[in-house]
């Protein structure tokens, strides 16, 4: 065996504090190491170069670098000695700068712990053996989890770029959060003119099917292959006849809480969401529906001109096959009633939520436009918006900024100005104002200066009704005074949360979520619309609070990140995975419960028995499973067990 | 299951109507109890302010005393509660700190004493049980209930889920028939804690909870706190000369409301203690509720002669029609036969269907 060690400077990042001369010298006295040098950027050209050479000279056929971690430069390495004709992971990198020279100070106990670390790295060399990656076929057909703006989004760039693409979305309509605003800031450009073409176009193009009022029950496989069970709900109309007409709507005697005017007015049972609905279909709230609960009505039956209306009609399940998954399952507005009792708790007609507020703005909402006092109808001449409801705060466990109040309340503000008269008195609670993208703090300051909207920095601690007047009562934190504002209309700048049902869709998947539900990027900075699950893309607020231009942008890289995976016909996987030893394996199978990606399966034998088998596409190579087998039959290849022994008797015996 | 009754200070002196009248209240739900024997102050005082120590030992020689007659501690005022609750909590979650209470007191504190509020202890009573025993109808009668801070605050404290809207009083005069009206001001300050240096933002914290009530569409506050009740109650007149108001909203305690809905005398509740005099008002109910019963009645019975004379009618015209009735003329002639057995039914005197009108 022929081990070349090359010790890394790393500027002074390693020099300043461990003596690579040193540990360089030392290493020349290891068994098997021919070869060992000092180099002040390995990573650099030259670096890369000496190690090419060396290898050459000295018909090296282990290689350690020594220097930073394994997450920055391994792969460089790796690619580095493959190219002088070595298999790649016959390299073995020793991190002697985030574990040794960045956390010590005194240069001979750093040297010291270096040299310790150098002579793990040789020891774990002996042992390596040499890997080659396998090879599968990919499917080229998407699935999108979510029709919002960054499902469309996505979509119709994939299939844009040729792909298959297949939408699930779990309403009746594809169009989301962003279908039920008003106007968009900083532009007031109006939302649905924006994004129904949007809308149009994912209906009618002809690499994308929609499959709405549709839900994710199950995902299995790996990347480039995965199953998905998709659960069609019953809407107890069918879709290949109903002509969107809305006569059963109108007809229908049931009244049903109306969801996408988030419950401003009642809808009926049977229900199209709004008129721009794409597809534009309607479905029975069975819970609402007087044929459902009582057994009698069938109106709907009765008026419907297509014939569409099915009672009978099941849930269904669909079995598709895709080769990437993009997750775009947007957001929940936060649950003021519960969470701000002090506010009303939802008994105080005139205090609403800032969505229902965009209802209430919207032309085509349930009040054409108007903007009233829900009490009795008035004009308001007092509107007080309240910021941060259910963002950066702690005692309501959502110490997170959601990123989009200040500037929709800004909005809101400027348009209740155009909608009820420039003598309107308009406040503005704030903590502070966040307002960093283009053109946002000059719309803010428009509203202030512009369109007189007084801005209140300070939390407002209670609602109470007095004199058919909402009161206010706050502090304002600049003048150092309590204050109280008789408002006729409250609105609440309620704060995004992670979609309900986001944490059971990620468990499905197989992603990773934090506390809030908000599901994990692969790296916050440099990997932002990958998951550590290979084929499991996501866009949107779904990975955290953003307004429409970032959730869109995202949305389009997400698409460029699919279409570069998908654009090979063949997929390289990692050939640093777990194999089980089936001689020795006792068909426990506790490496099935303990596998966080479902690699390993149950393979039936000859004789009819079952052992463990990790699918080689699946398996991330984590190691749980290698660690949980009570016999030791389990084995991560670039990761022999033996190899770790000898780094731990290196460690502790010498 | 033994309770240990703990009156406290306010309640032998300027509360004695809610120490009288929860005795009663108790006596009519049939839950047996006894005085803690030689009880002594419950800290409540400039002593938890001052002394932790000297605070719980206070407390704990009551839970002690408590301990000889009951293992279960009832005390109607919040003060007293919090006072009990706070020492029992810390005492029986450590051993040591028991020790060291332990070489304060002069005999040991041994025991393992759960401290109950008076709301919260009826309601482990039962809104069911308290429904079953009401016997004057008080329907008429509309209030709000007000909590105060000790009741809630400190949640981990009390036990009470939502702070900001608790809902134990709530539930308990709706269960003993009260029209009890919601409001967002279940739980602002009094002004107790400046009821003595500064009376005058008393006056202005106070004033705003009676105006909350009336714009509640209140006639009288329920109240548990003997503090409060002083606040409310005893500085009225002060809170209207000082605000130029002219309130007049009796501040009653929540067991007199119970005692009167179970059929207890004013004197049973000791009306007359109430500085604000509730007597008219609570005759004024009662006598409004006997007016909307016997305007029910009238209602059901005209109601129920109607239908009696519709379904007769329909009958008659469905035998007239003839065999091949239509669809459409089944559902009349089914809504007659239903009309007329409801009418039946409230004939025979059982309660008719209130809502919709009738169409001549």
């Amino acid at each position: 065996m022929r081990i070349g060690v090359f010790v890394c400077h790393c500027g002074s990042n390693i020099a300043g504090t461990v003596d690579v001369a040193e540990v360089a010298k030392r290493a020349l006295t290891l068994k098997d190491v021919v070869h060992a040098e000092n180099l002040m950027y390995t990573c650099s050209e030259p670096g890369q170069q000496a190690i090419q050479d060396a290898i050459k000279a000295k018909k090296l056929d282990r290689v350690v670098v020594a220097a930073c971690s394994p997450h920055m430069h391994e792969v460089t390495f790796r690619r580095t000695v493959d190219k002088a004709g070595l298999n790649p992971y016959l390299f073995e990198m020793a991190n002697i700068r985030e574990h040794c020279s960045w956390i010590h100070t005194d240069m001979p106990v750093a040297t010291e712990k270096a040299w310790d670390i150098v002579r793990m790295g040789v020891a774990k060399a002996r042992r390596l053996e040499p890997l080659f990656a396998n090879e599968v076929d990919i499917n080229k057909d998407v699935l999108v989890i979510g029709g919002g703006v960054a499902g469309i989004q996505a979509a119709l760039d994939l299939a844009d770029a040729g792909l298959k693409v297949t939408i699930v979305e779990k309403e009746t309509t594809i169009g989301g959060v962003m279908a039920k605003l008003d106007k968009t800031f900083p532009t007031i450009d109006c939302s649905a003119c924006i994004l129904t073409p949007r809308m149009v176009d994912c209906g009618q193009h002809e690499n994308i099917t929609l499959m709405t009022y549709s839900e994710v029950e199950k995902v299995s496989g790996y990347v480039g292959n995965f199953t998905v069970d998709i659960r069609k709900k019953a809407a107890k109309v069918d879709w290949s006849k109903c002509i969107g007409c809305e006569i059963c709507v109108q007809k229908c005697p049931s009244k049903a809480p109306d969801i996408f005017n988030v419950g401003l007015e009642p809808t009926k049972a049977i229900y199209i969401p709004f008129p721009q609905a794409v597809p534009k279909r309607a479905a029975i709230q069975t819970d609402y529906c007087r044929y459902f609960q009582t057994g009698k009505c069938k109106v709907c039956e009765r008026v419907c001109p297509a014939d569409a209306i099915d009672y009978e009609q099941e849930d269904e399940i669909v079995q598709k096959q895709f080769g990437a998954i993009v997750v775009a399952t947007g957001l929940d507005v936060f649950d003021w009633q519960t969470g701000y009792p002090e506010y009303g708790s939802g008994k105080i007609k005139d205090v609403i939520s800032g969505l229902q507020y965009e209802r209430m703005l919207n032309a085509s909402g349930p009040y054409g436009g108007h903007v009233h006092r829900l009490s009795n109808g008035e004009d308001p001449k007092t509107v007080v918006f309240i910021q941060c409801v259910g963002s950066r705060d702690e005692s309501v466990n959502r110490p997170y900024c959601s990123g989009v109040c200040c500037m929709y309340t800004a909005k809101q503000a400027l348009l209740t100005k155009d909608h009820c008269g420039m003598d309107t008195e308009v406040y503005v609670f704030y903590i502070d104002i966040r307002a960093t993208g283009k053109g946002y703090e000059e719309f803010i300051k428009r509203v202030q200066t512009e369109f007189g909207v007084k801005y209140v920095r300070g939390r407002v601690s209670k609602l109470y009704e007095e004199n058919g007047k909402v009161m206010v009562r706050g502090v304002d934190t600049l003048l150092g005074e309590q204050v109280e504002i008789p408002a006729d209309l409250v609105v609440l700048a309620t704060g995004i949360q992670a979609a309900p049902g986001a944490k059971e869709l990620a468990q499905k998947l197989n992603i990773s979520y934090d506390e809030f539900g908000f599901l994990k990027e692969g790296h916050p900075k440099l990997r932002p619309v990958e998951t550590n699950t290979a084929g499991v893309f996501l866009a949107g607020v779904c990975q955290g609070p953003k307004d429409i231009p970032a959730t869109v942008a995202q949305a389009s890289g997400t698409a460029s990140k699919v279409v570069g995976l998908l654009a090979k016909d063949k997929l390289t996987t990692s050939p640093m995975i777990a194999v089980v030893d089936q001689k020795n394996c006792v068909s426990c199978f506790k490496c099935i419960e303990v596998c966080p990606f479902s690699a390993p399966e149950k393979q039936e034998q000859r004789d009819g028995t079952f052992k463990s088998h990790v699918i080689e596409t699946v398996c991330q190579g984590c190691g749980v499973c290698v660690a949980t087998c009570p016999v030791n039959c389990i084995s991560l290849k670039g990761f022999p067990t033996d190899a770790i022994l000898d780094q731990i008797q290196e460690a502790l015996l010498v | 299951m033994s309770l240990a009754y703990y009156p406290g200070c306010s309640l032998r002196h300027s509360s004695e109507e809610l120490d009288h009248s929860t005795r009663k209240v108790l006596g009519v739900l049939g839950v047996s109890f006894k005085e803690v024997p030689d009880w002594t102050c419950c800290g409540s005082t400039p002593a938890h302010m001052m002394d932790h120590l000297l605070a719980q030992a206070l407390a704990a020689r009551n839970l002690r005393q408590a301990a000889e007659v009951g293992d279960e501690l009832l005390a109607p005022c919040p003060s007293c509660y919090q006072r009990e609750k706070n020492a029992a909590l810390e005492i029986h979650a450590s051993d040591e700190f028991r020790a060291e209470v332990n070489e304060v007191l002069d005999k040991p504190y041994k025991g393992n004493v759960s401290v109950y509020a008076l709301p919260e202890f009826l309601m482990v009573v039962g809104e069911e049980k308290i429904a079953s025993l009401v016997k004057q109808d008080l329907s008429q009668l509309k209030v709000v209930p007000y909590y105060g801070c000790l009741l809630g605050r400190p949640g981990e404290l009390t036990g009470e889920s939502d702070q900001e809207q608790p809902m134990t009083m709530d539930l308990l005069l709706q269960a003993a028939g009260v029209d009890v009206k919601w409001w967002n001001y279940k739980t602002e300050c009094c002004g107790a804690s400046v009821g003595l240096p500064k009376e005058e933002i008393q006056r202005v914290l106070s004033g705003k909870i009676i105006e909350q009530a009336i714009q509640a569409g209140a006639d009288a506050i329920v109240v548990c706190c003997p503090l409060c009740h002083v606040n409310l109650d005893l500085k009225q007149a002060q809170i209207n000369s000082a605000l130029g108001t002219n309130y007049s909203m009796p501040i009653l305690y929540l067991s007199q409301v119970l005692g009167l809905a179970f059929g207890l005398g004013s004197d049973d509740v000791m009306l007359n203690k109430n500085i604000v005099n509730p007597i008219p008002l609570i005759k004024k109910a009662l006598a409004d509720a006997a007016a909307v019963r016997a305007e029910e009645e009238r209602k059901a019975a005209e109601k129920a002669a109607k239908e009696a004379a519709r379904a007769a009618k329909a009958a008659e015209a469905a035998a007239a029609a003839g065999g091949d009735a239509a669809a459409k003329r089944e559902r009349p002639a089914r809504a007659a036969k239903a009309a007329a057995a409801e009418a039946g039914a409230s004939a025979a005197g059982e309660s008719a269907p209130s809502d919709g009108e009738v169409t001549p």
